[in-house]
């Protein structure tokens, strides 16, 4: 049993260095498309 | 028991009492499958039911969450055996501290902060979720600015599946990183809502294993948002609420609301009494409101600039069906600036003890609107 005593929305400095997005793209379908295969998909 | 008259028809899919996707222009069906557009008129979808005897006895007895209302909504039988973010039986409030700043006898809160993401968005994907796998997709996605993001991303993580959810990079960071820390794809695209759109209706059409939640599986995932008005129903004692304000950015939600309302009193679970639905939105994104006031059935689209940026779609899909909702039912659409959407939270979170976003504030500035302008009776027993 693990107890989870808060929610991280309000602790979200301590992820800002460490998540984001996969991707920052321009609003092409070539460069959207390219950004899904260099992640497999 | 049938809600819509129509043809039979027959599916290969479980989706529980969901019987056929129906055209709301015109009424044509067709089988249970991953589309959105009728093949006959383009227009909208919907999930039309054979709805078998559902009791209060039986819903009472159900899981704490959504699926106790499972009989109800285009979801396997099965749905709970799959892990989800099981949302939903969030918190009616009885609120007398805003009841009387508002200055109205009675009045509820539904408090949808309660959800596992904070919004009433894990309603609508929880079910779009269940509906996708059944209709055999493997990847969750969607377009998002905020809620919905966060929404599809934990649903994901939860089932074990990847996502994929596009976003406009102008996102502020915070949203950025409650949609990020699940750690699907997150694509941000330098443009805006209306671009990352497009995108993914394209991107839609490419994967045939990817659930757009708001565009290729949009039918199902809008069913979702009736469990708001089911569990305000369950919640009051099994009644209707006589006064219901609720936010407009879609429009879908309102819509939903209402159809919960009105299917909860044709299958006998509450007294049919008359309820009037009243819509919410920010001036600065408000074409439903505006088409209201001027008595037009049709929403002309406005390019949104508010601080309610959930409540920002400048071309609601279901505007029209808004429009047809509060009329019938007595109701109406009214909008408040930003100024009043800040007071609205602060009003709030100082009588309830509830901080809400932004789209709160616009429910609860425009109510306050309405009681003052004579549309809301304060007498009546509402709920926001």
């Amino acid at each position: 049993m693990l107890l989870i005593t808060g929610d991280g929305l309000k602790t979200l400095d301590a992820v800002a260095g460490e998540v984001g997005p996969s991707a920052t793209v321009p609003a092409s379908s070539k460069a959207v498309r390219e950004a899904l295969a260099a992640r497999g998909l | 028991m049938t809600l819509t008259a129509a043809p039979q028809t027959t599916t290969a899919f479980d989706l529980g009492p969901a019987r056929a996707l129906s055209c709301r222009e015109c009424g044509h069906e067709i089988p249970l499958a991953a589309e959105f557009a009728c093949p006959e008129c383009f227009g909208p979808l919907e999930v039309a039911y054979d709805f078998d005897d559902v009791t209060r006895a039986s819903i009472e007895a159900g899981p704490k969450s959504i699926w106790r209302y499972r009989r109800l909504l285009p979801v396997p039988s099965d749905v709970q055996i799959h892990p989800n973010t099981e949302p939903g039986l969030t918190r009616l409030i009885k609120a007398d501290r805003l009841a009387q700043a508002l200055g109205v006898r009675k009045l509820w809160v539904k408090d949808d902060t309660g959800n596992p993401t904070h919004s009433f968005k894990d309603r609508v994907v929880a079910v779009a979720l269940a509906a996708a796998r059944e209709l055999g997709f493997t990847v969750l996605a969607c377009p998002s600015t905020g809620n919905l993001a966060n929404a599809v991303a934990a649903a994901a993580s939860r089932a074990g599946w990847d996502s994929v959810v596009l976003i406009p990079s102008s996102l502020e960071q915070a949203k950025v990183l409650t949609t990020a820390v699940y750690e699907g794809t997150l694509l941000a695209v330098d443009g805006n809502y209306d671009d990352v759109n497009r995108l993914a209706t394209e991107l839609a059409a490419e994967h045939e294993d990817w659930a757009f939640v708001n565009v290729n599986v949009r039918p199902y995932y809008a069913e979702g948002s009736k469990t708001l008005g089911y569990e305000v129903a369950e919640q009051l004692g099994w009644r209707l609420p006589q006064q219901v304000v609720v936010p407009v950015a879609s429009g879908s939600q309102l819509t939903k609301v209402d159809k919960g309302f009105t299917e909860l009193g044709k299958l006998g679970l509450v007294e049919a009494t008359p309820y009037r639905v009243f819509g919410a939105q920010a001036t600065g994104c408000s074409p439903v409101s505006k088409a209201f006031a001027e008595g037009h059935d049709v929403v002309q689209p406005v390019r949104p600039d508010t601080i309610a940026r959930s409540l920002a779609i400048g071309n609601p899909a279901d505007g029209p069906y808004v429009l047809d909702a509060v009329r019938r039912t007595g109701g109406a659409v009214a909008d408040v600036s930003d100024a009043e959407v800040v007071e609205g939270i602060r009003l709030l979170a100082r009588t309830e003890g509830i901080f809400a976003e932004t789209a709160g504030g616009v429910t609860v500035a425009t109510a306050r609107k309405l009681i003052a302008e004579g549309r809301l009776d304060p007498d009546a027993r509402p709920c926001c």
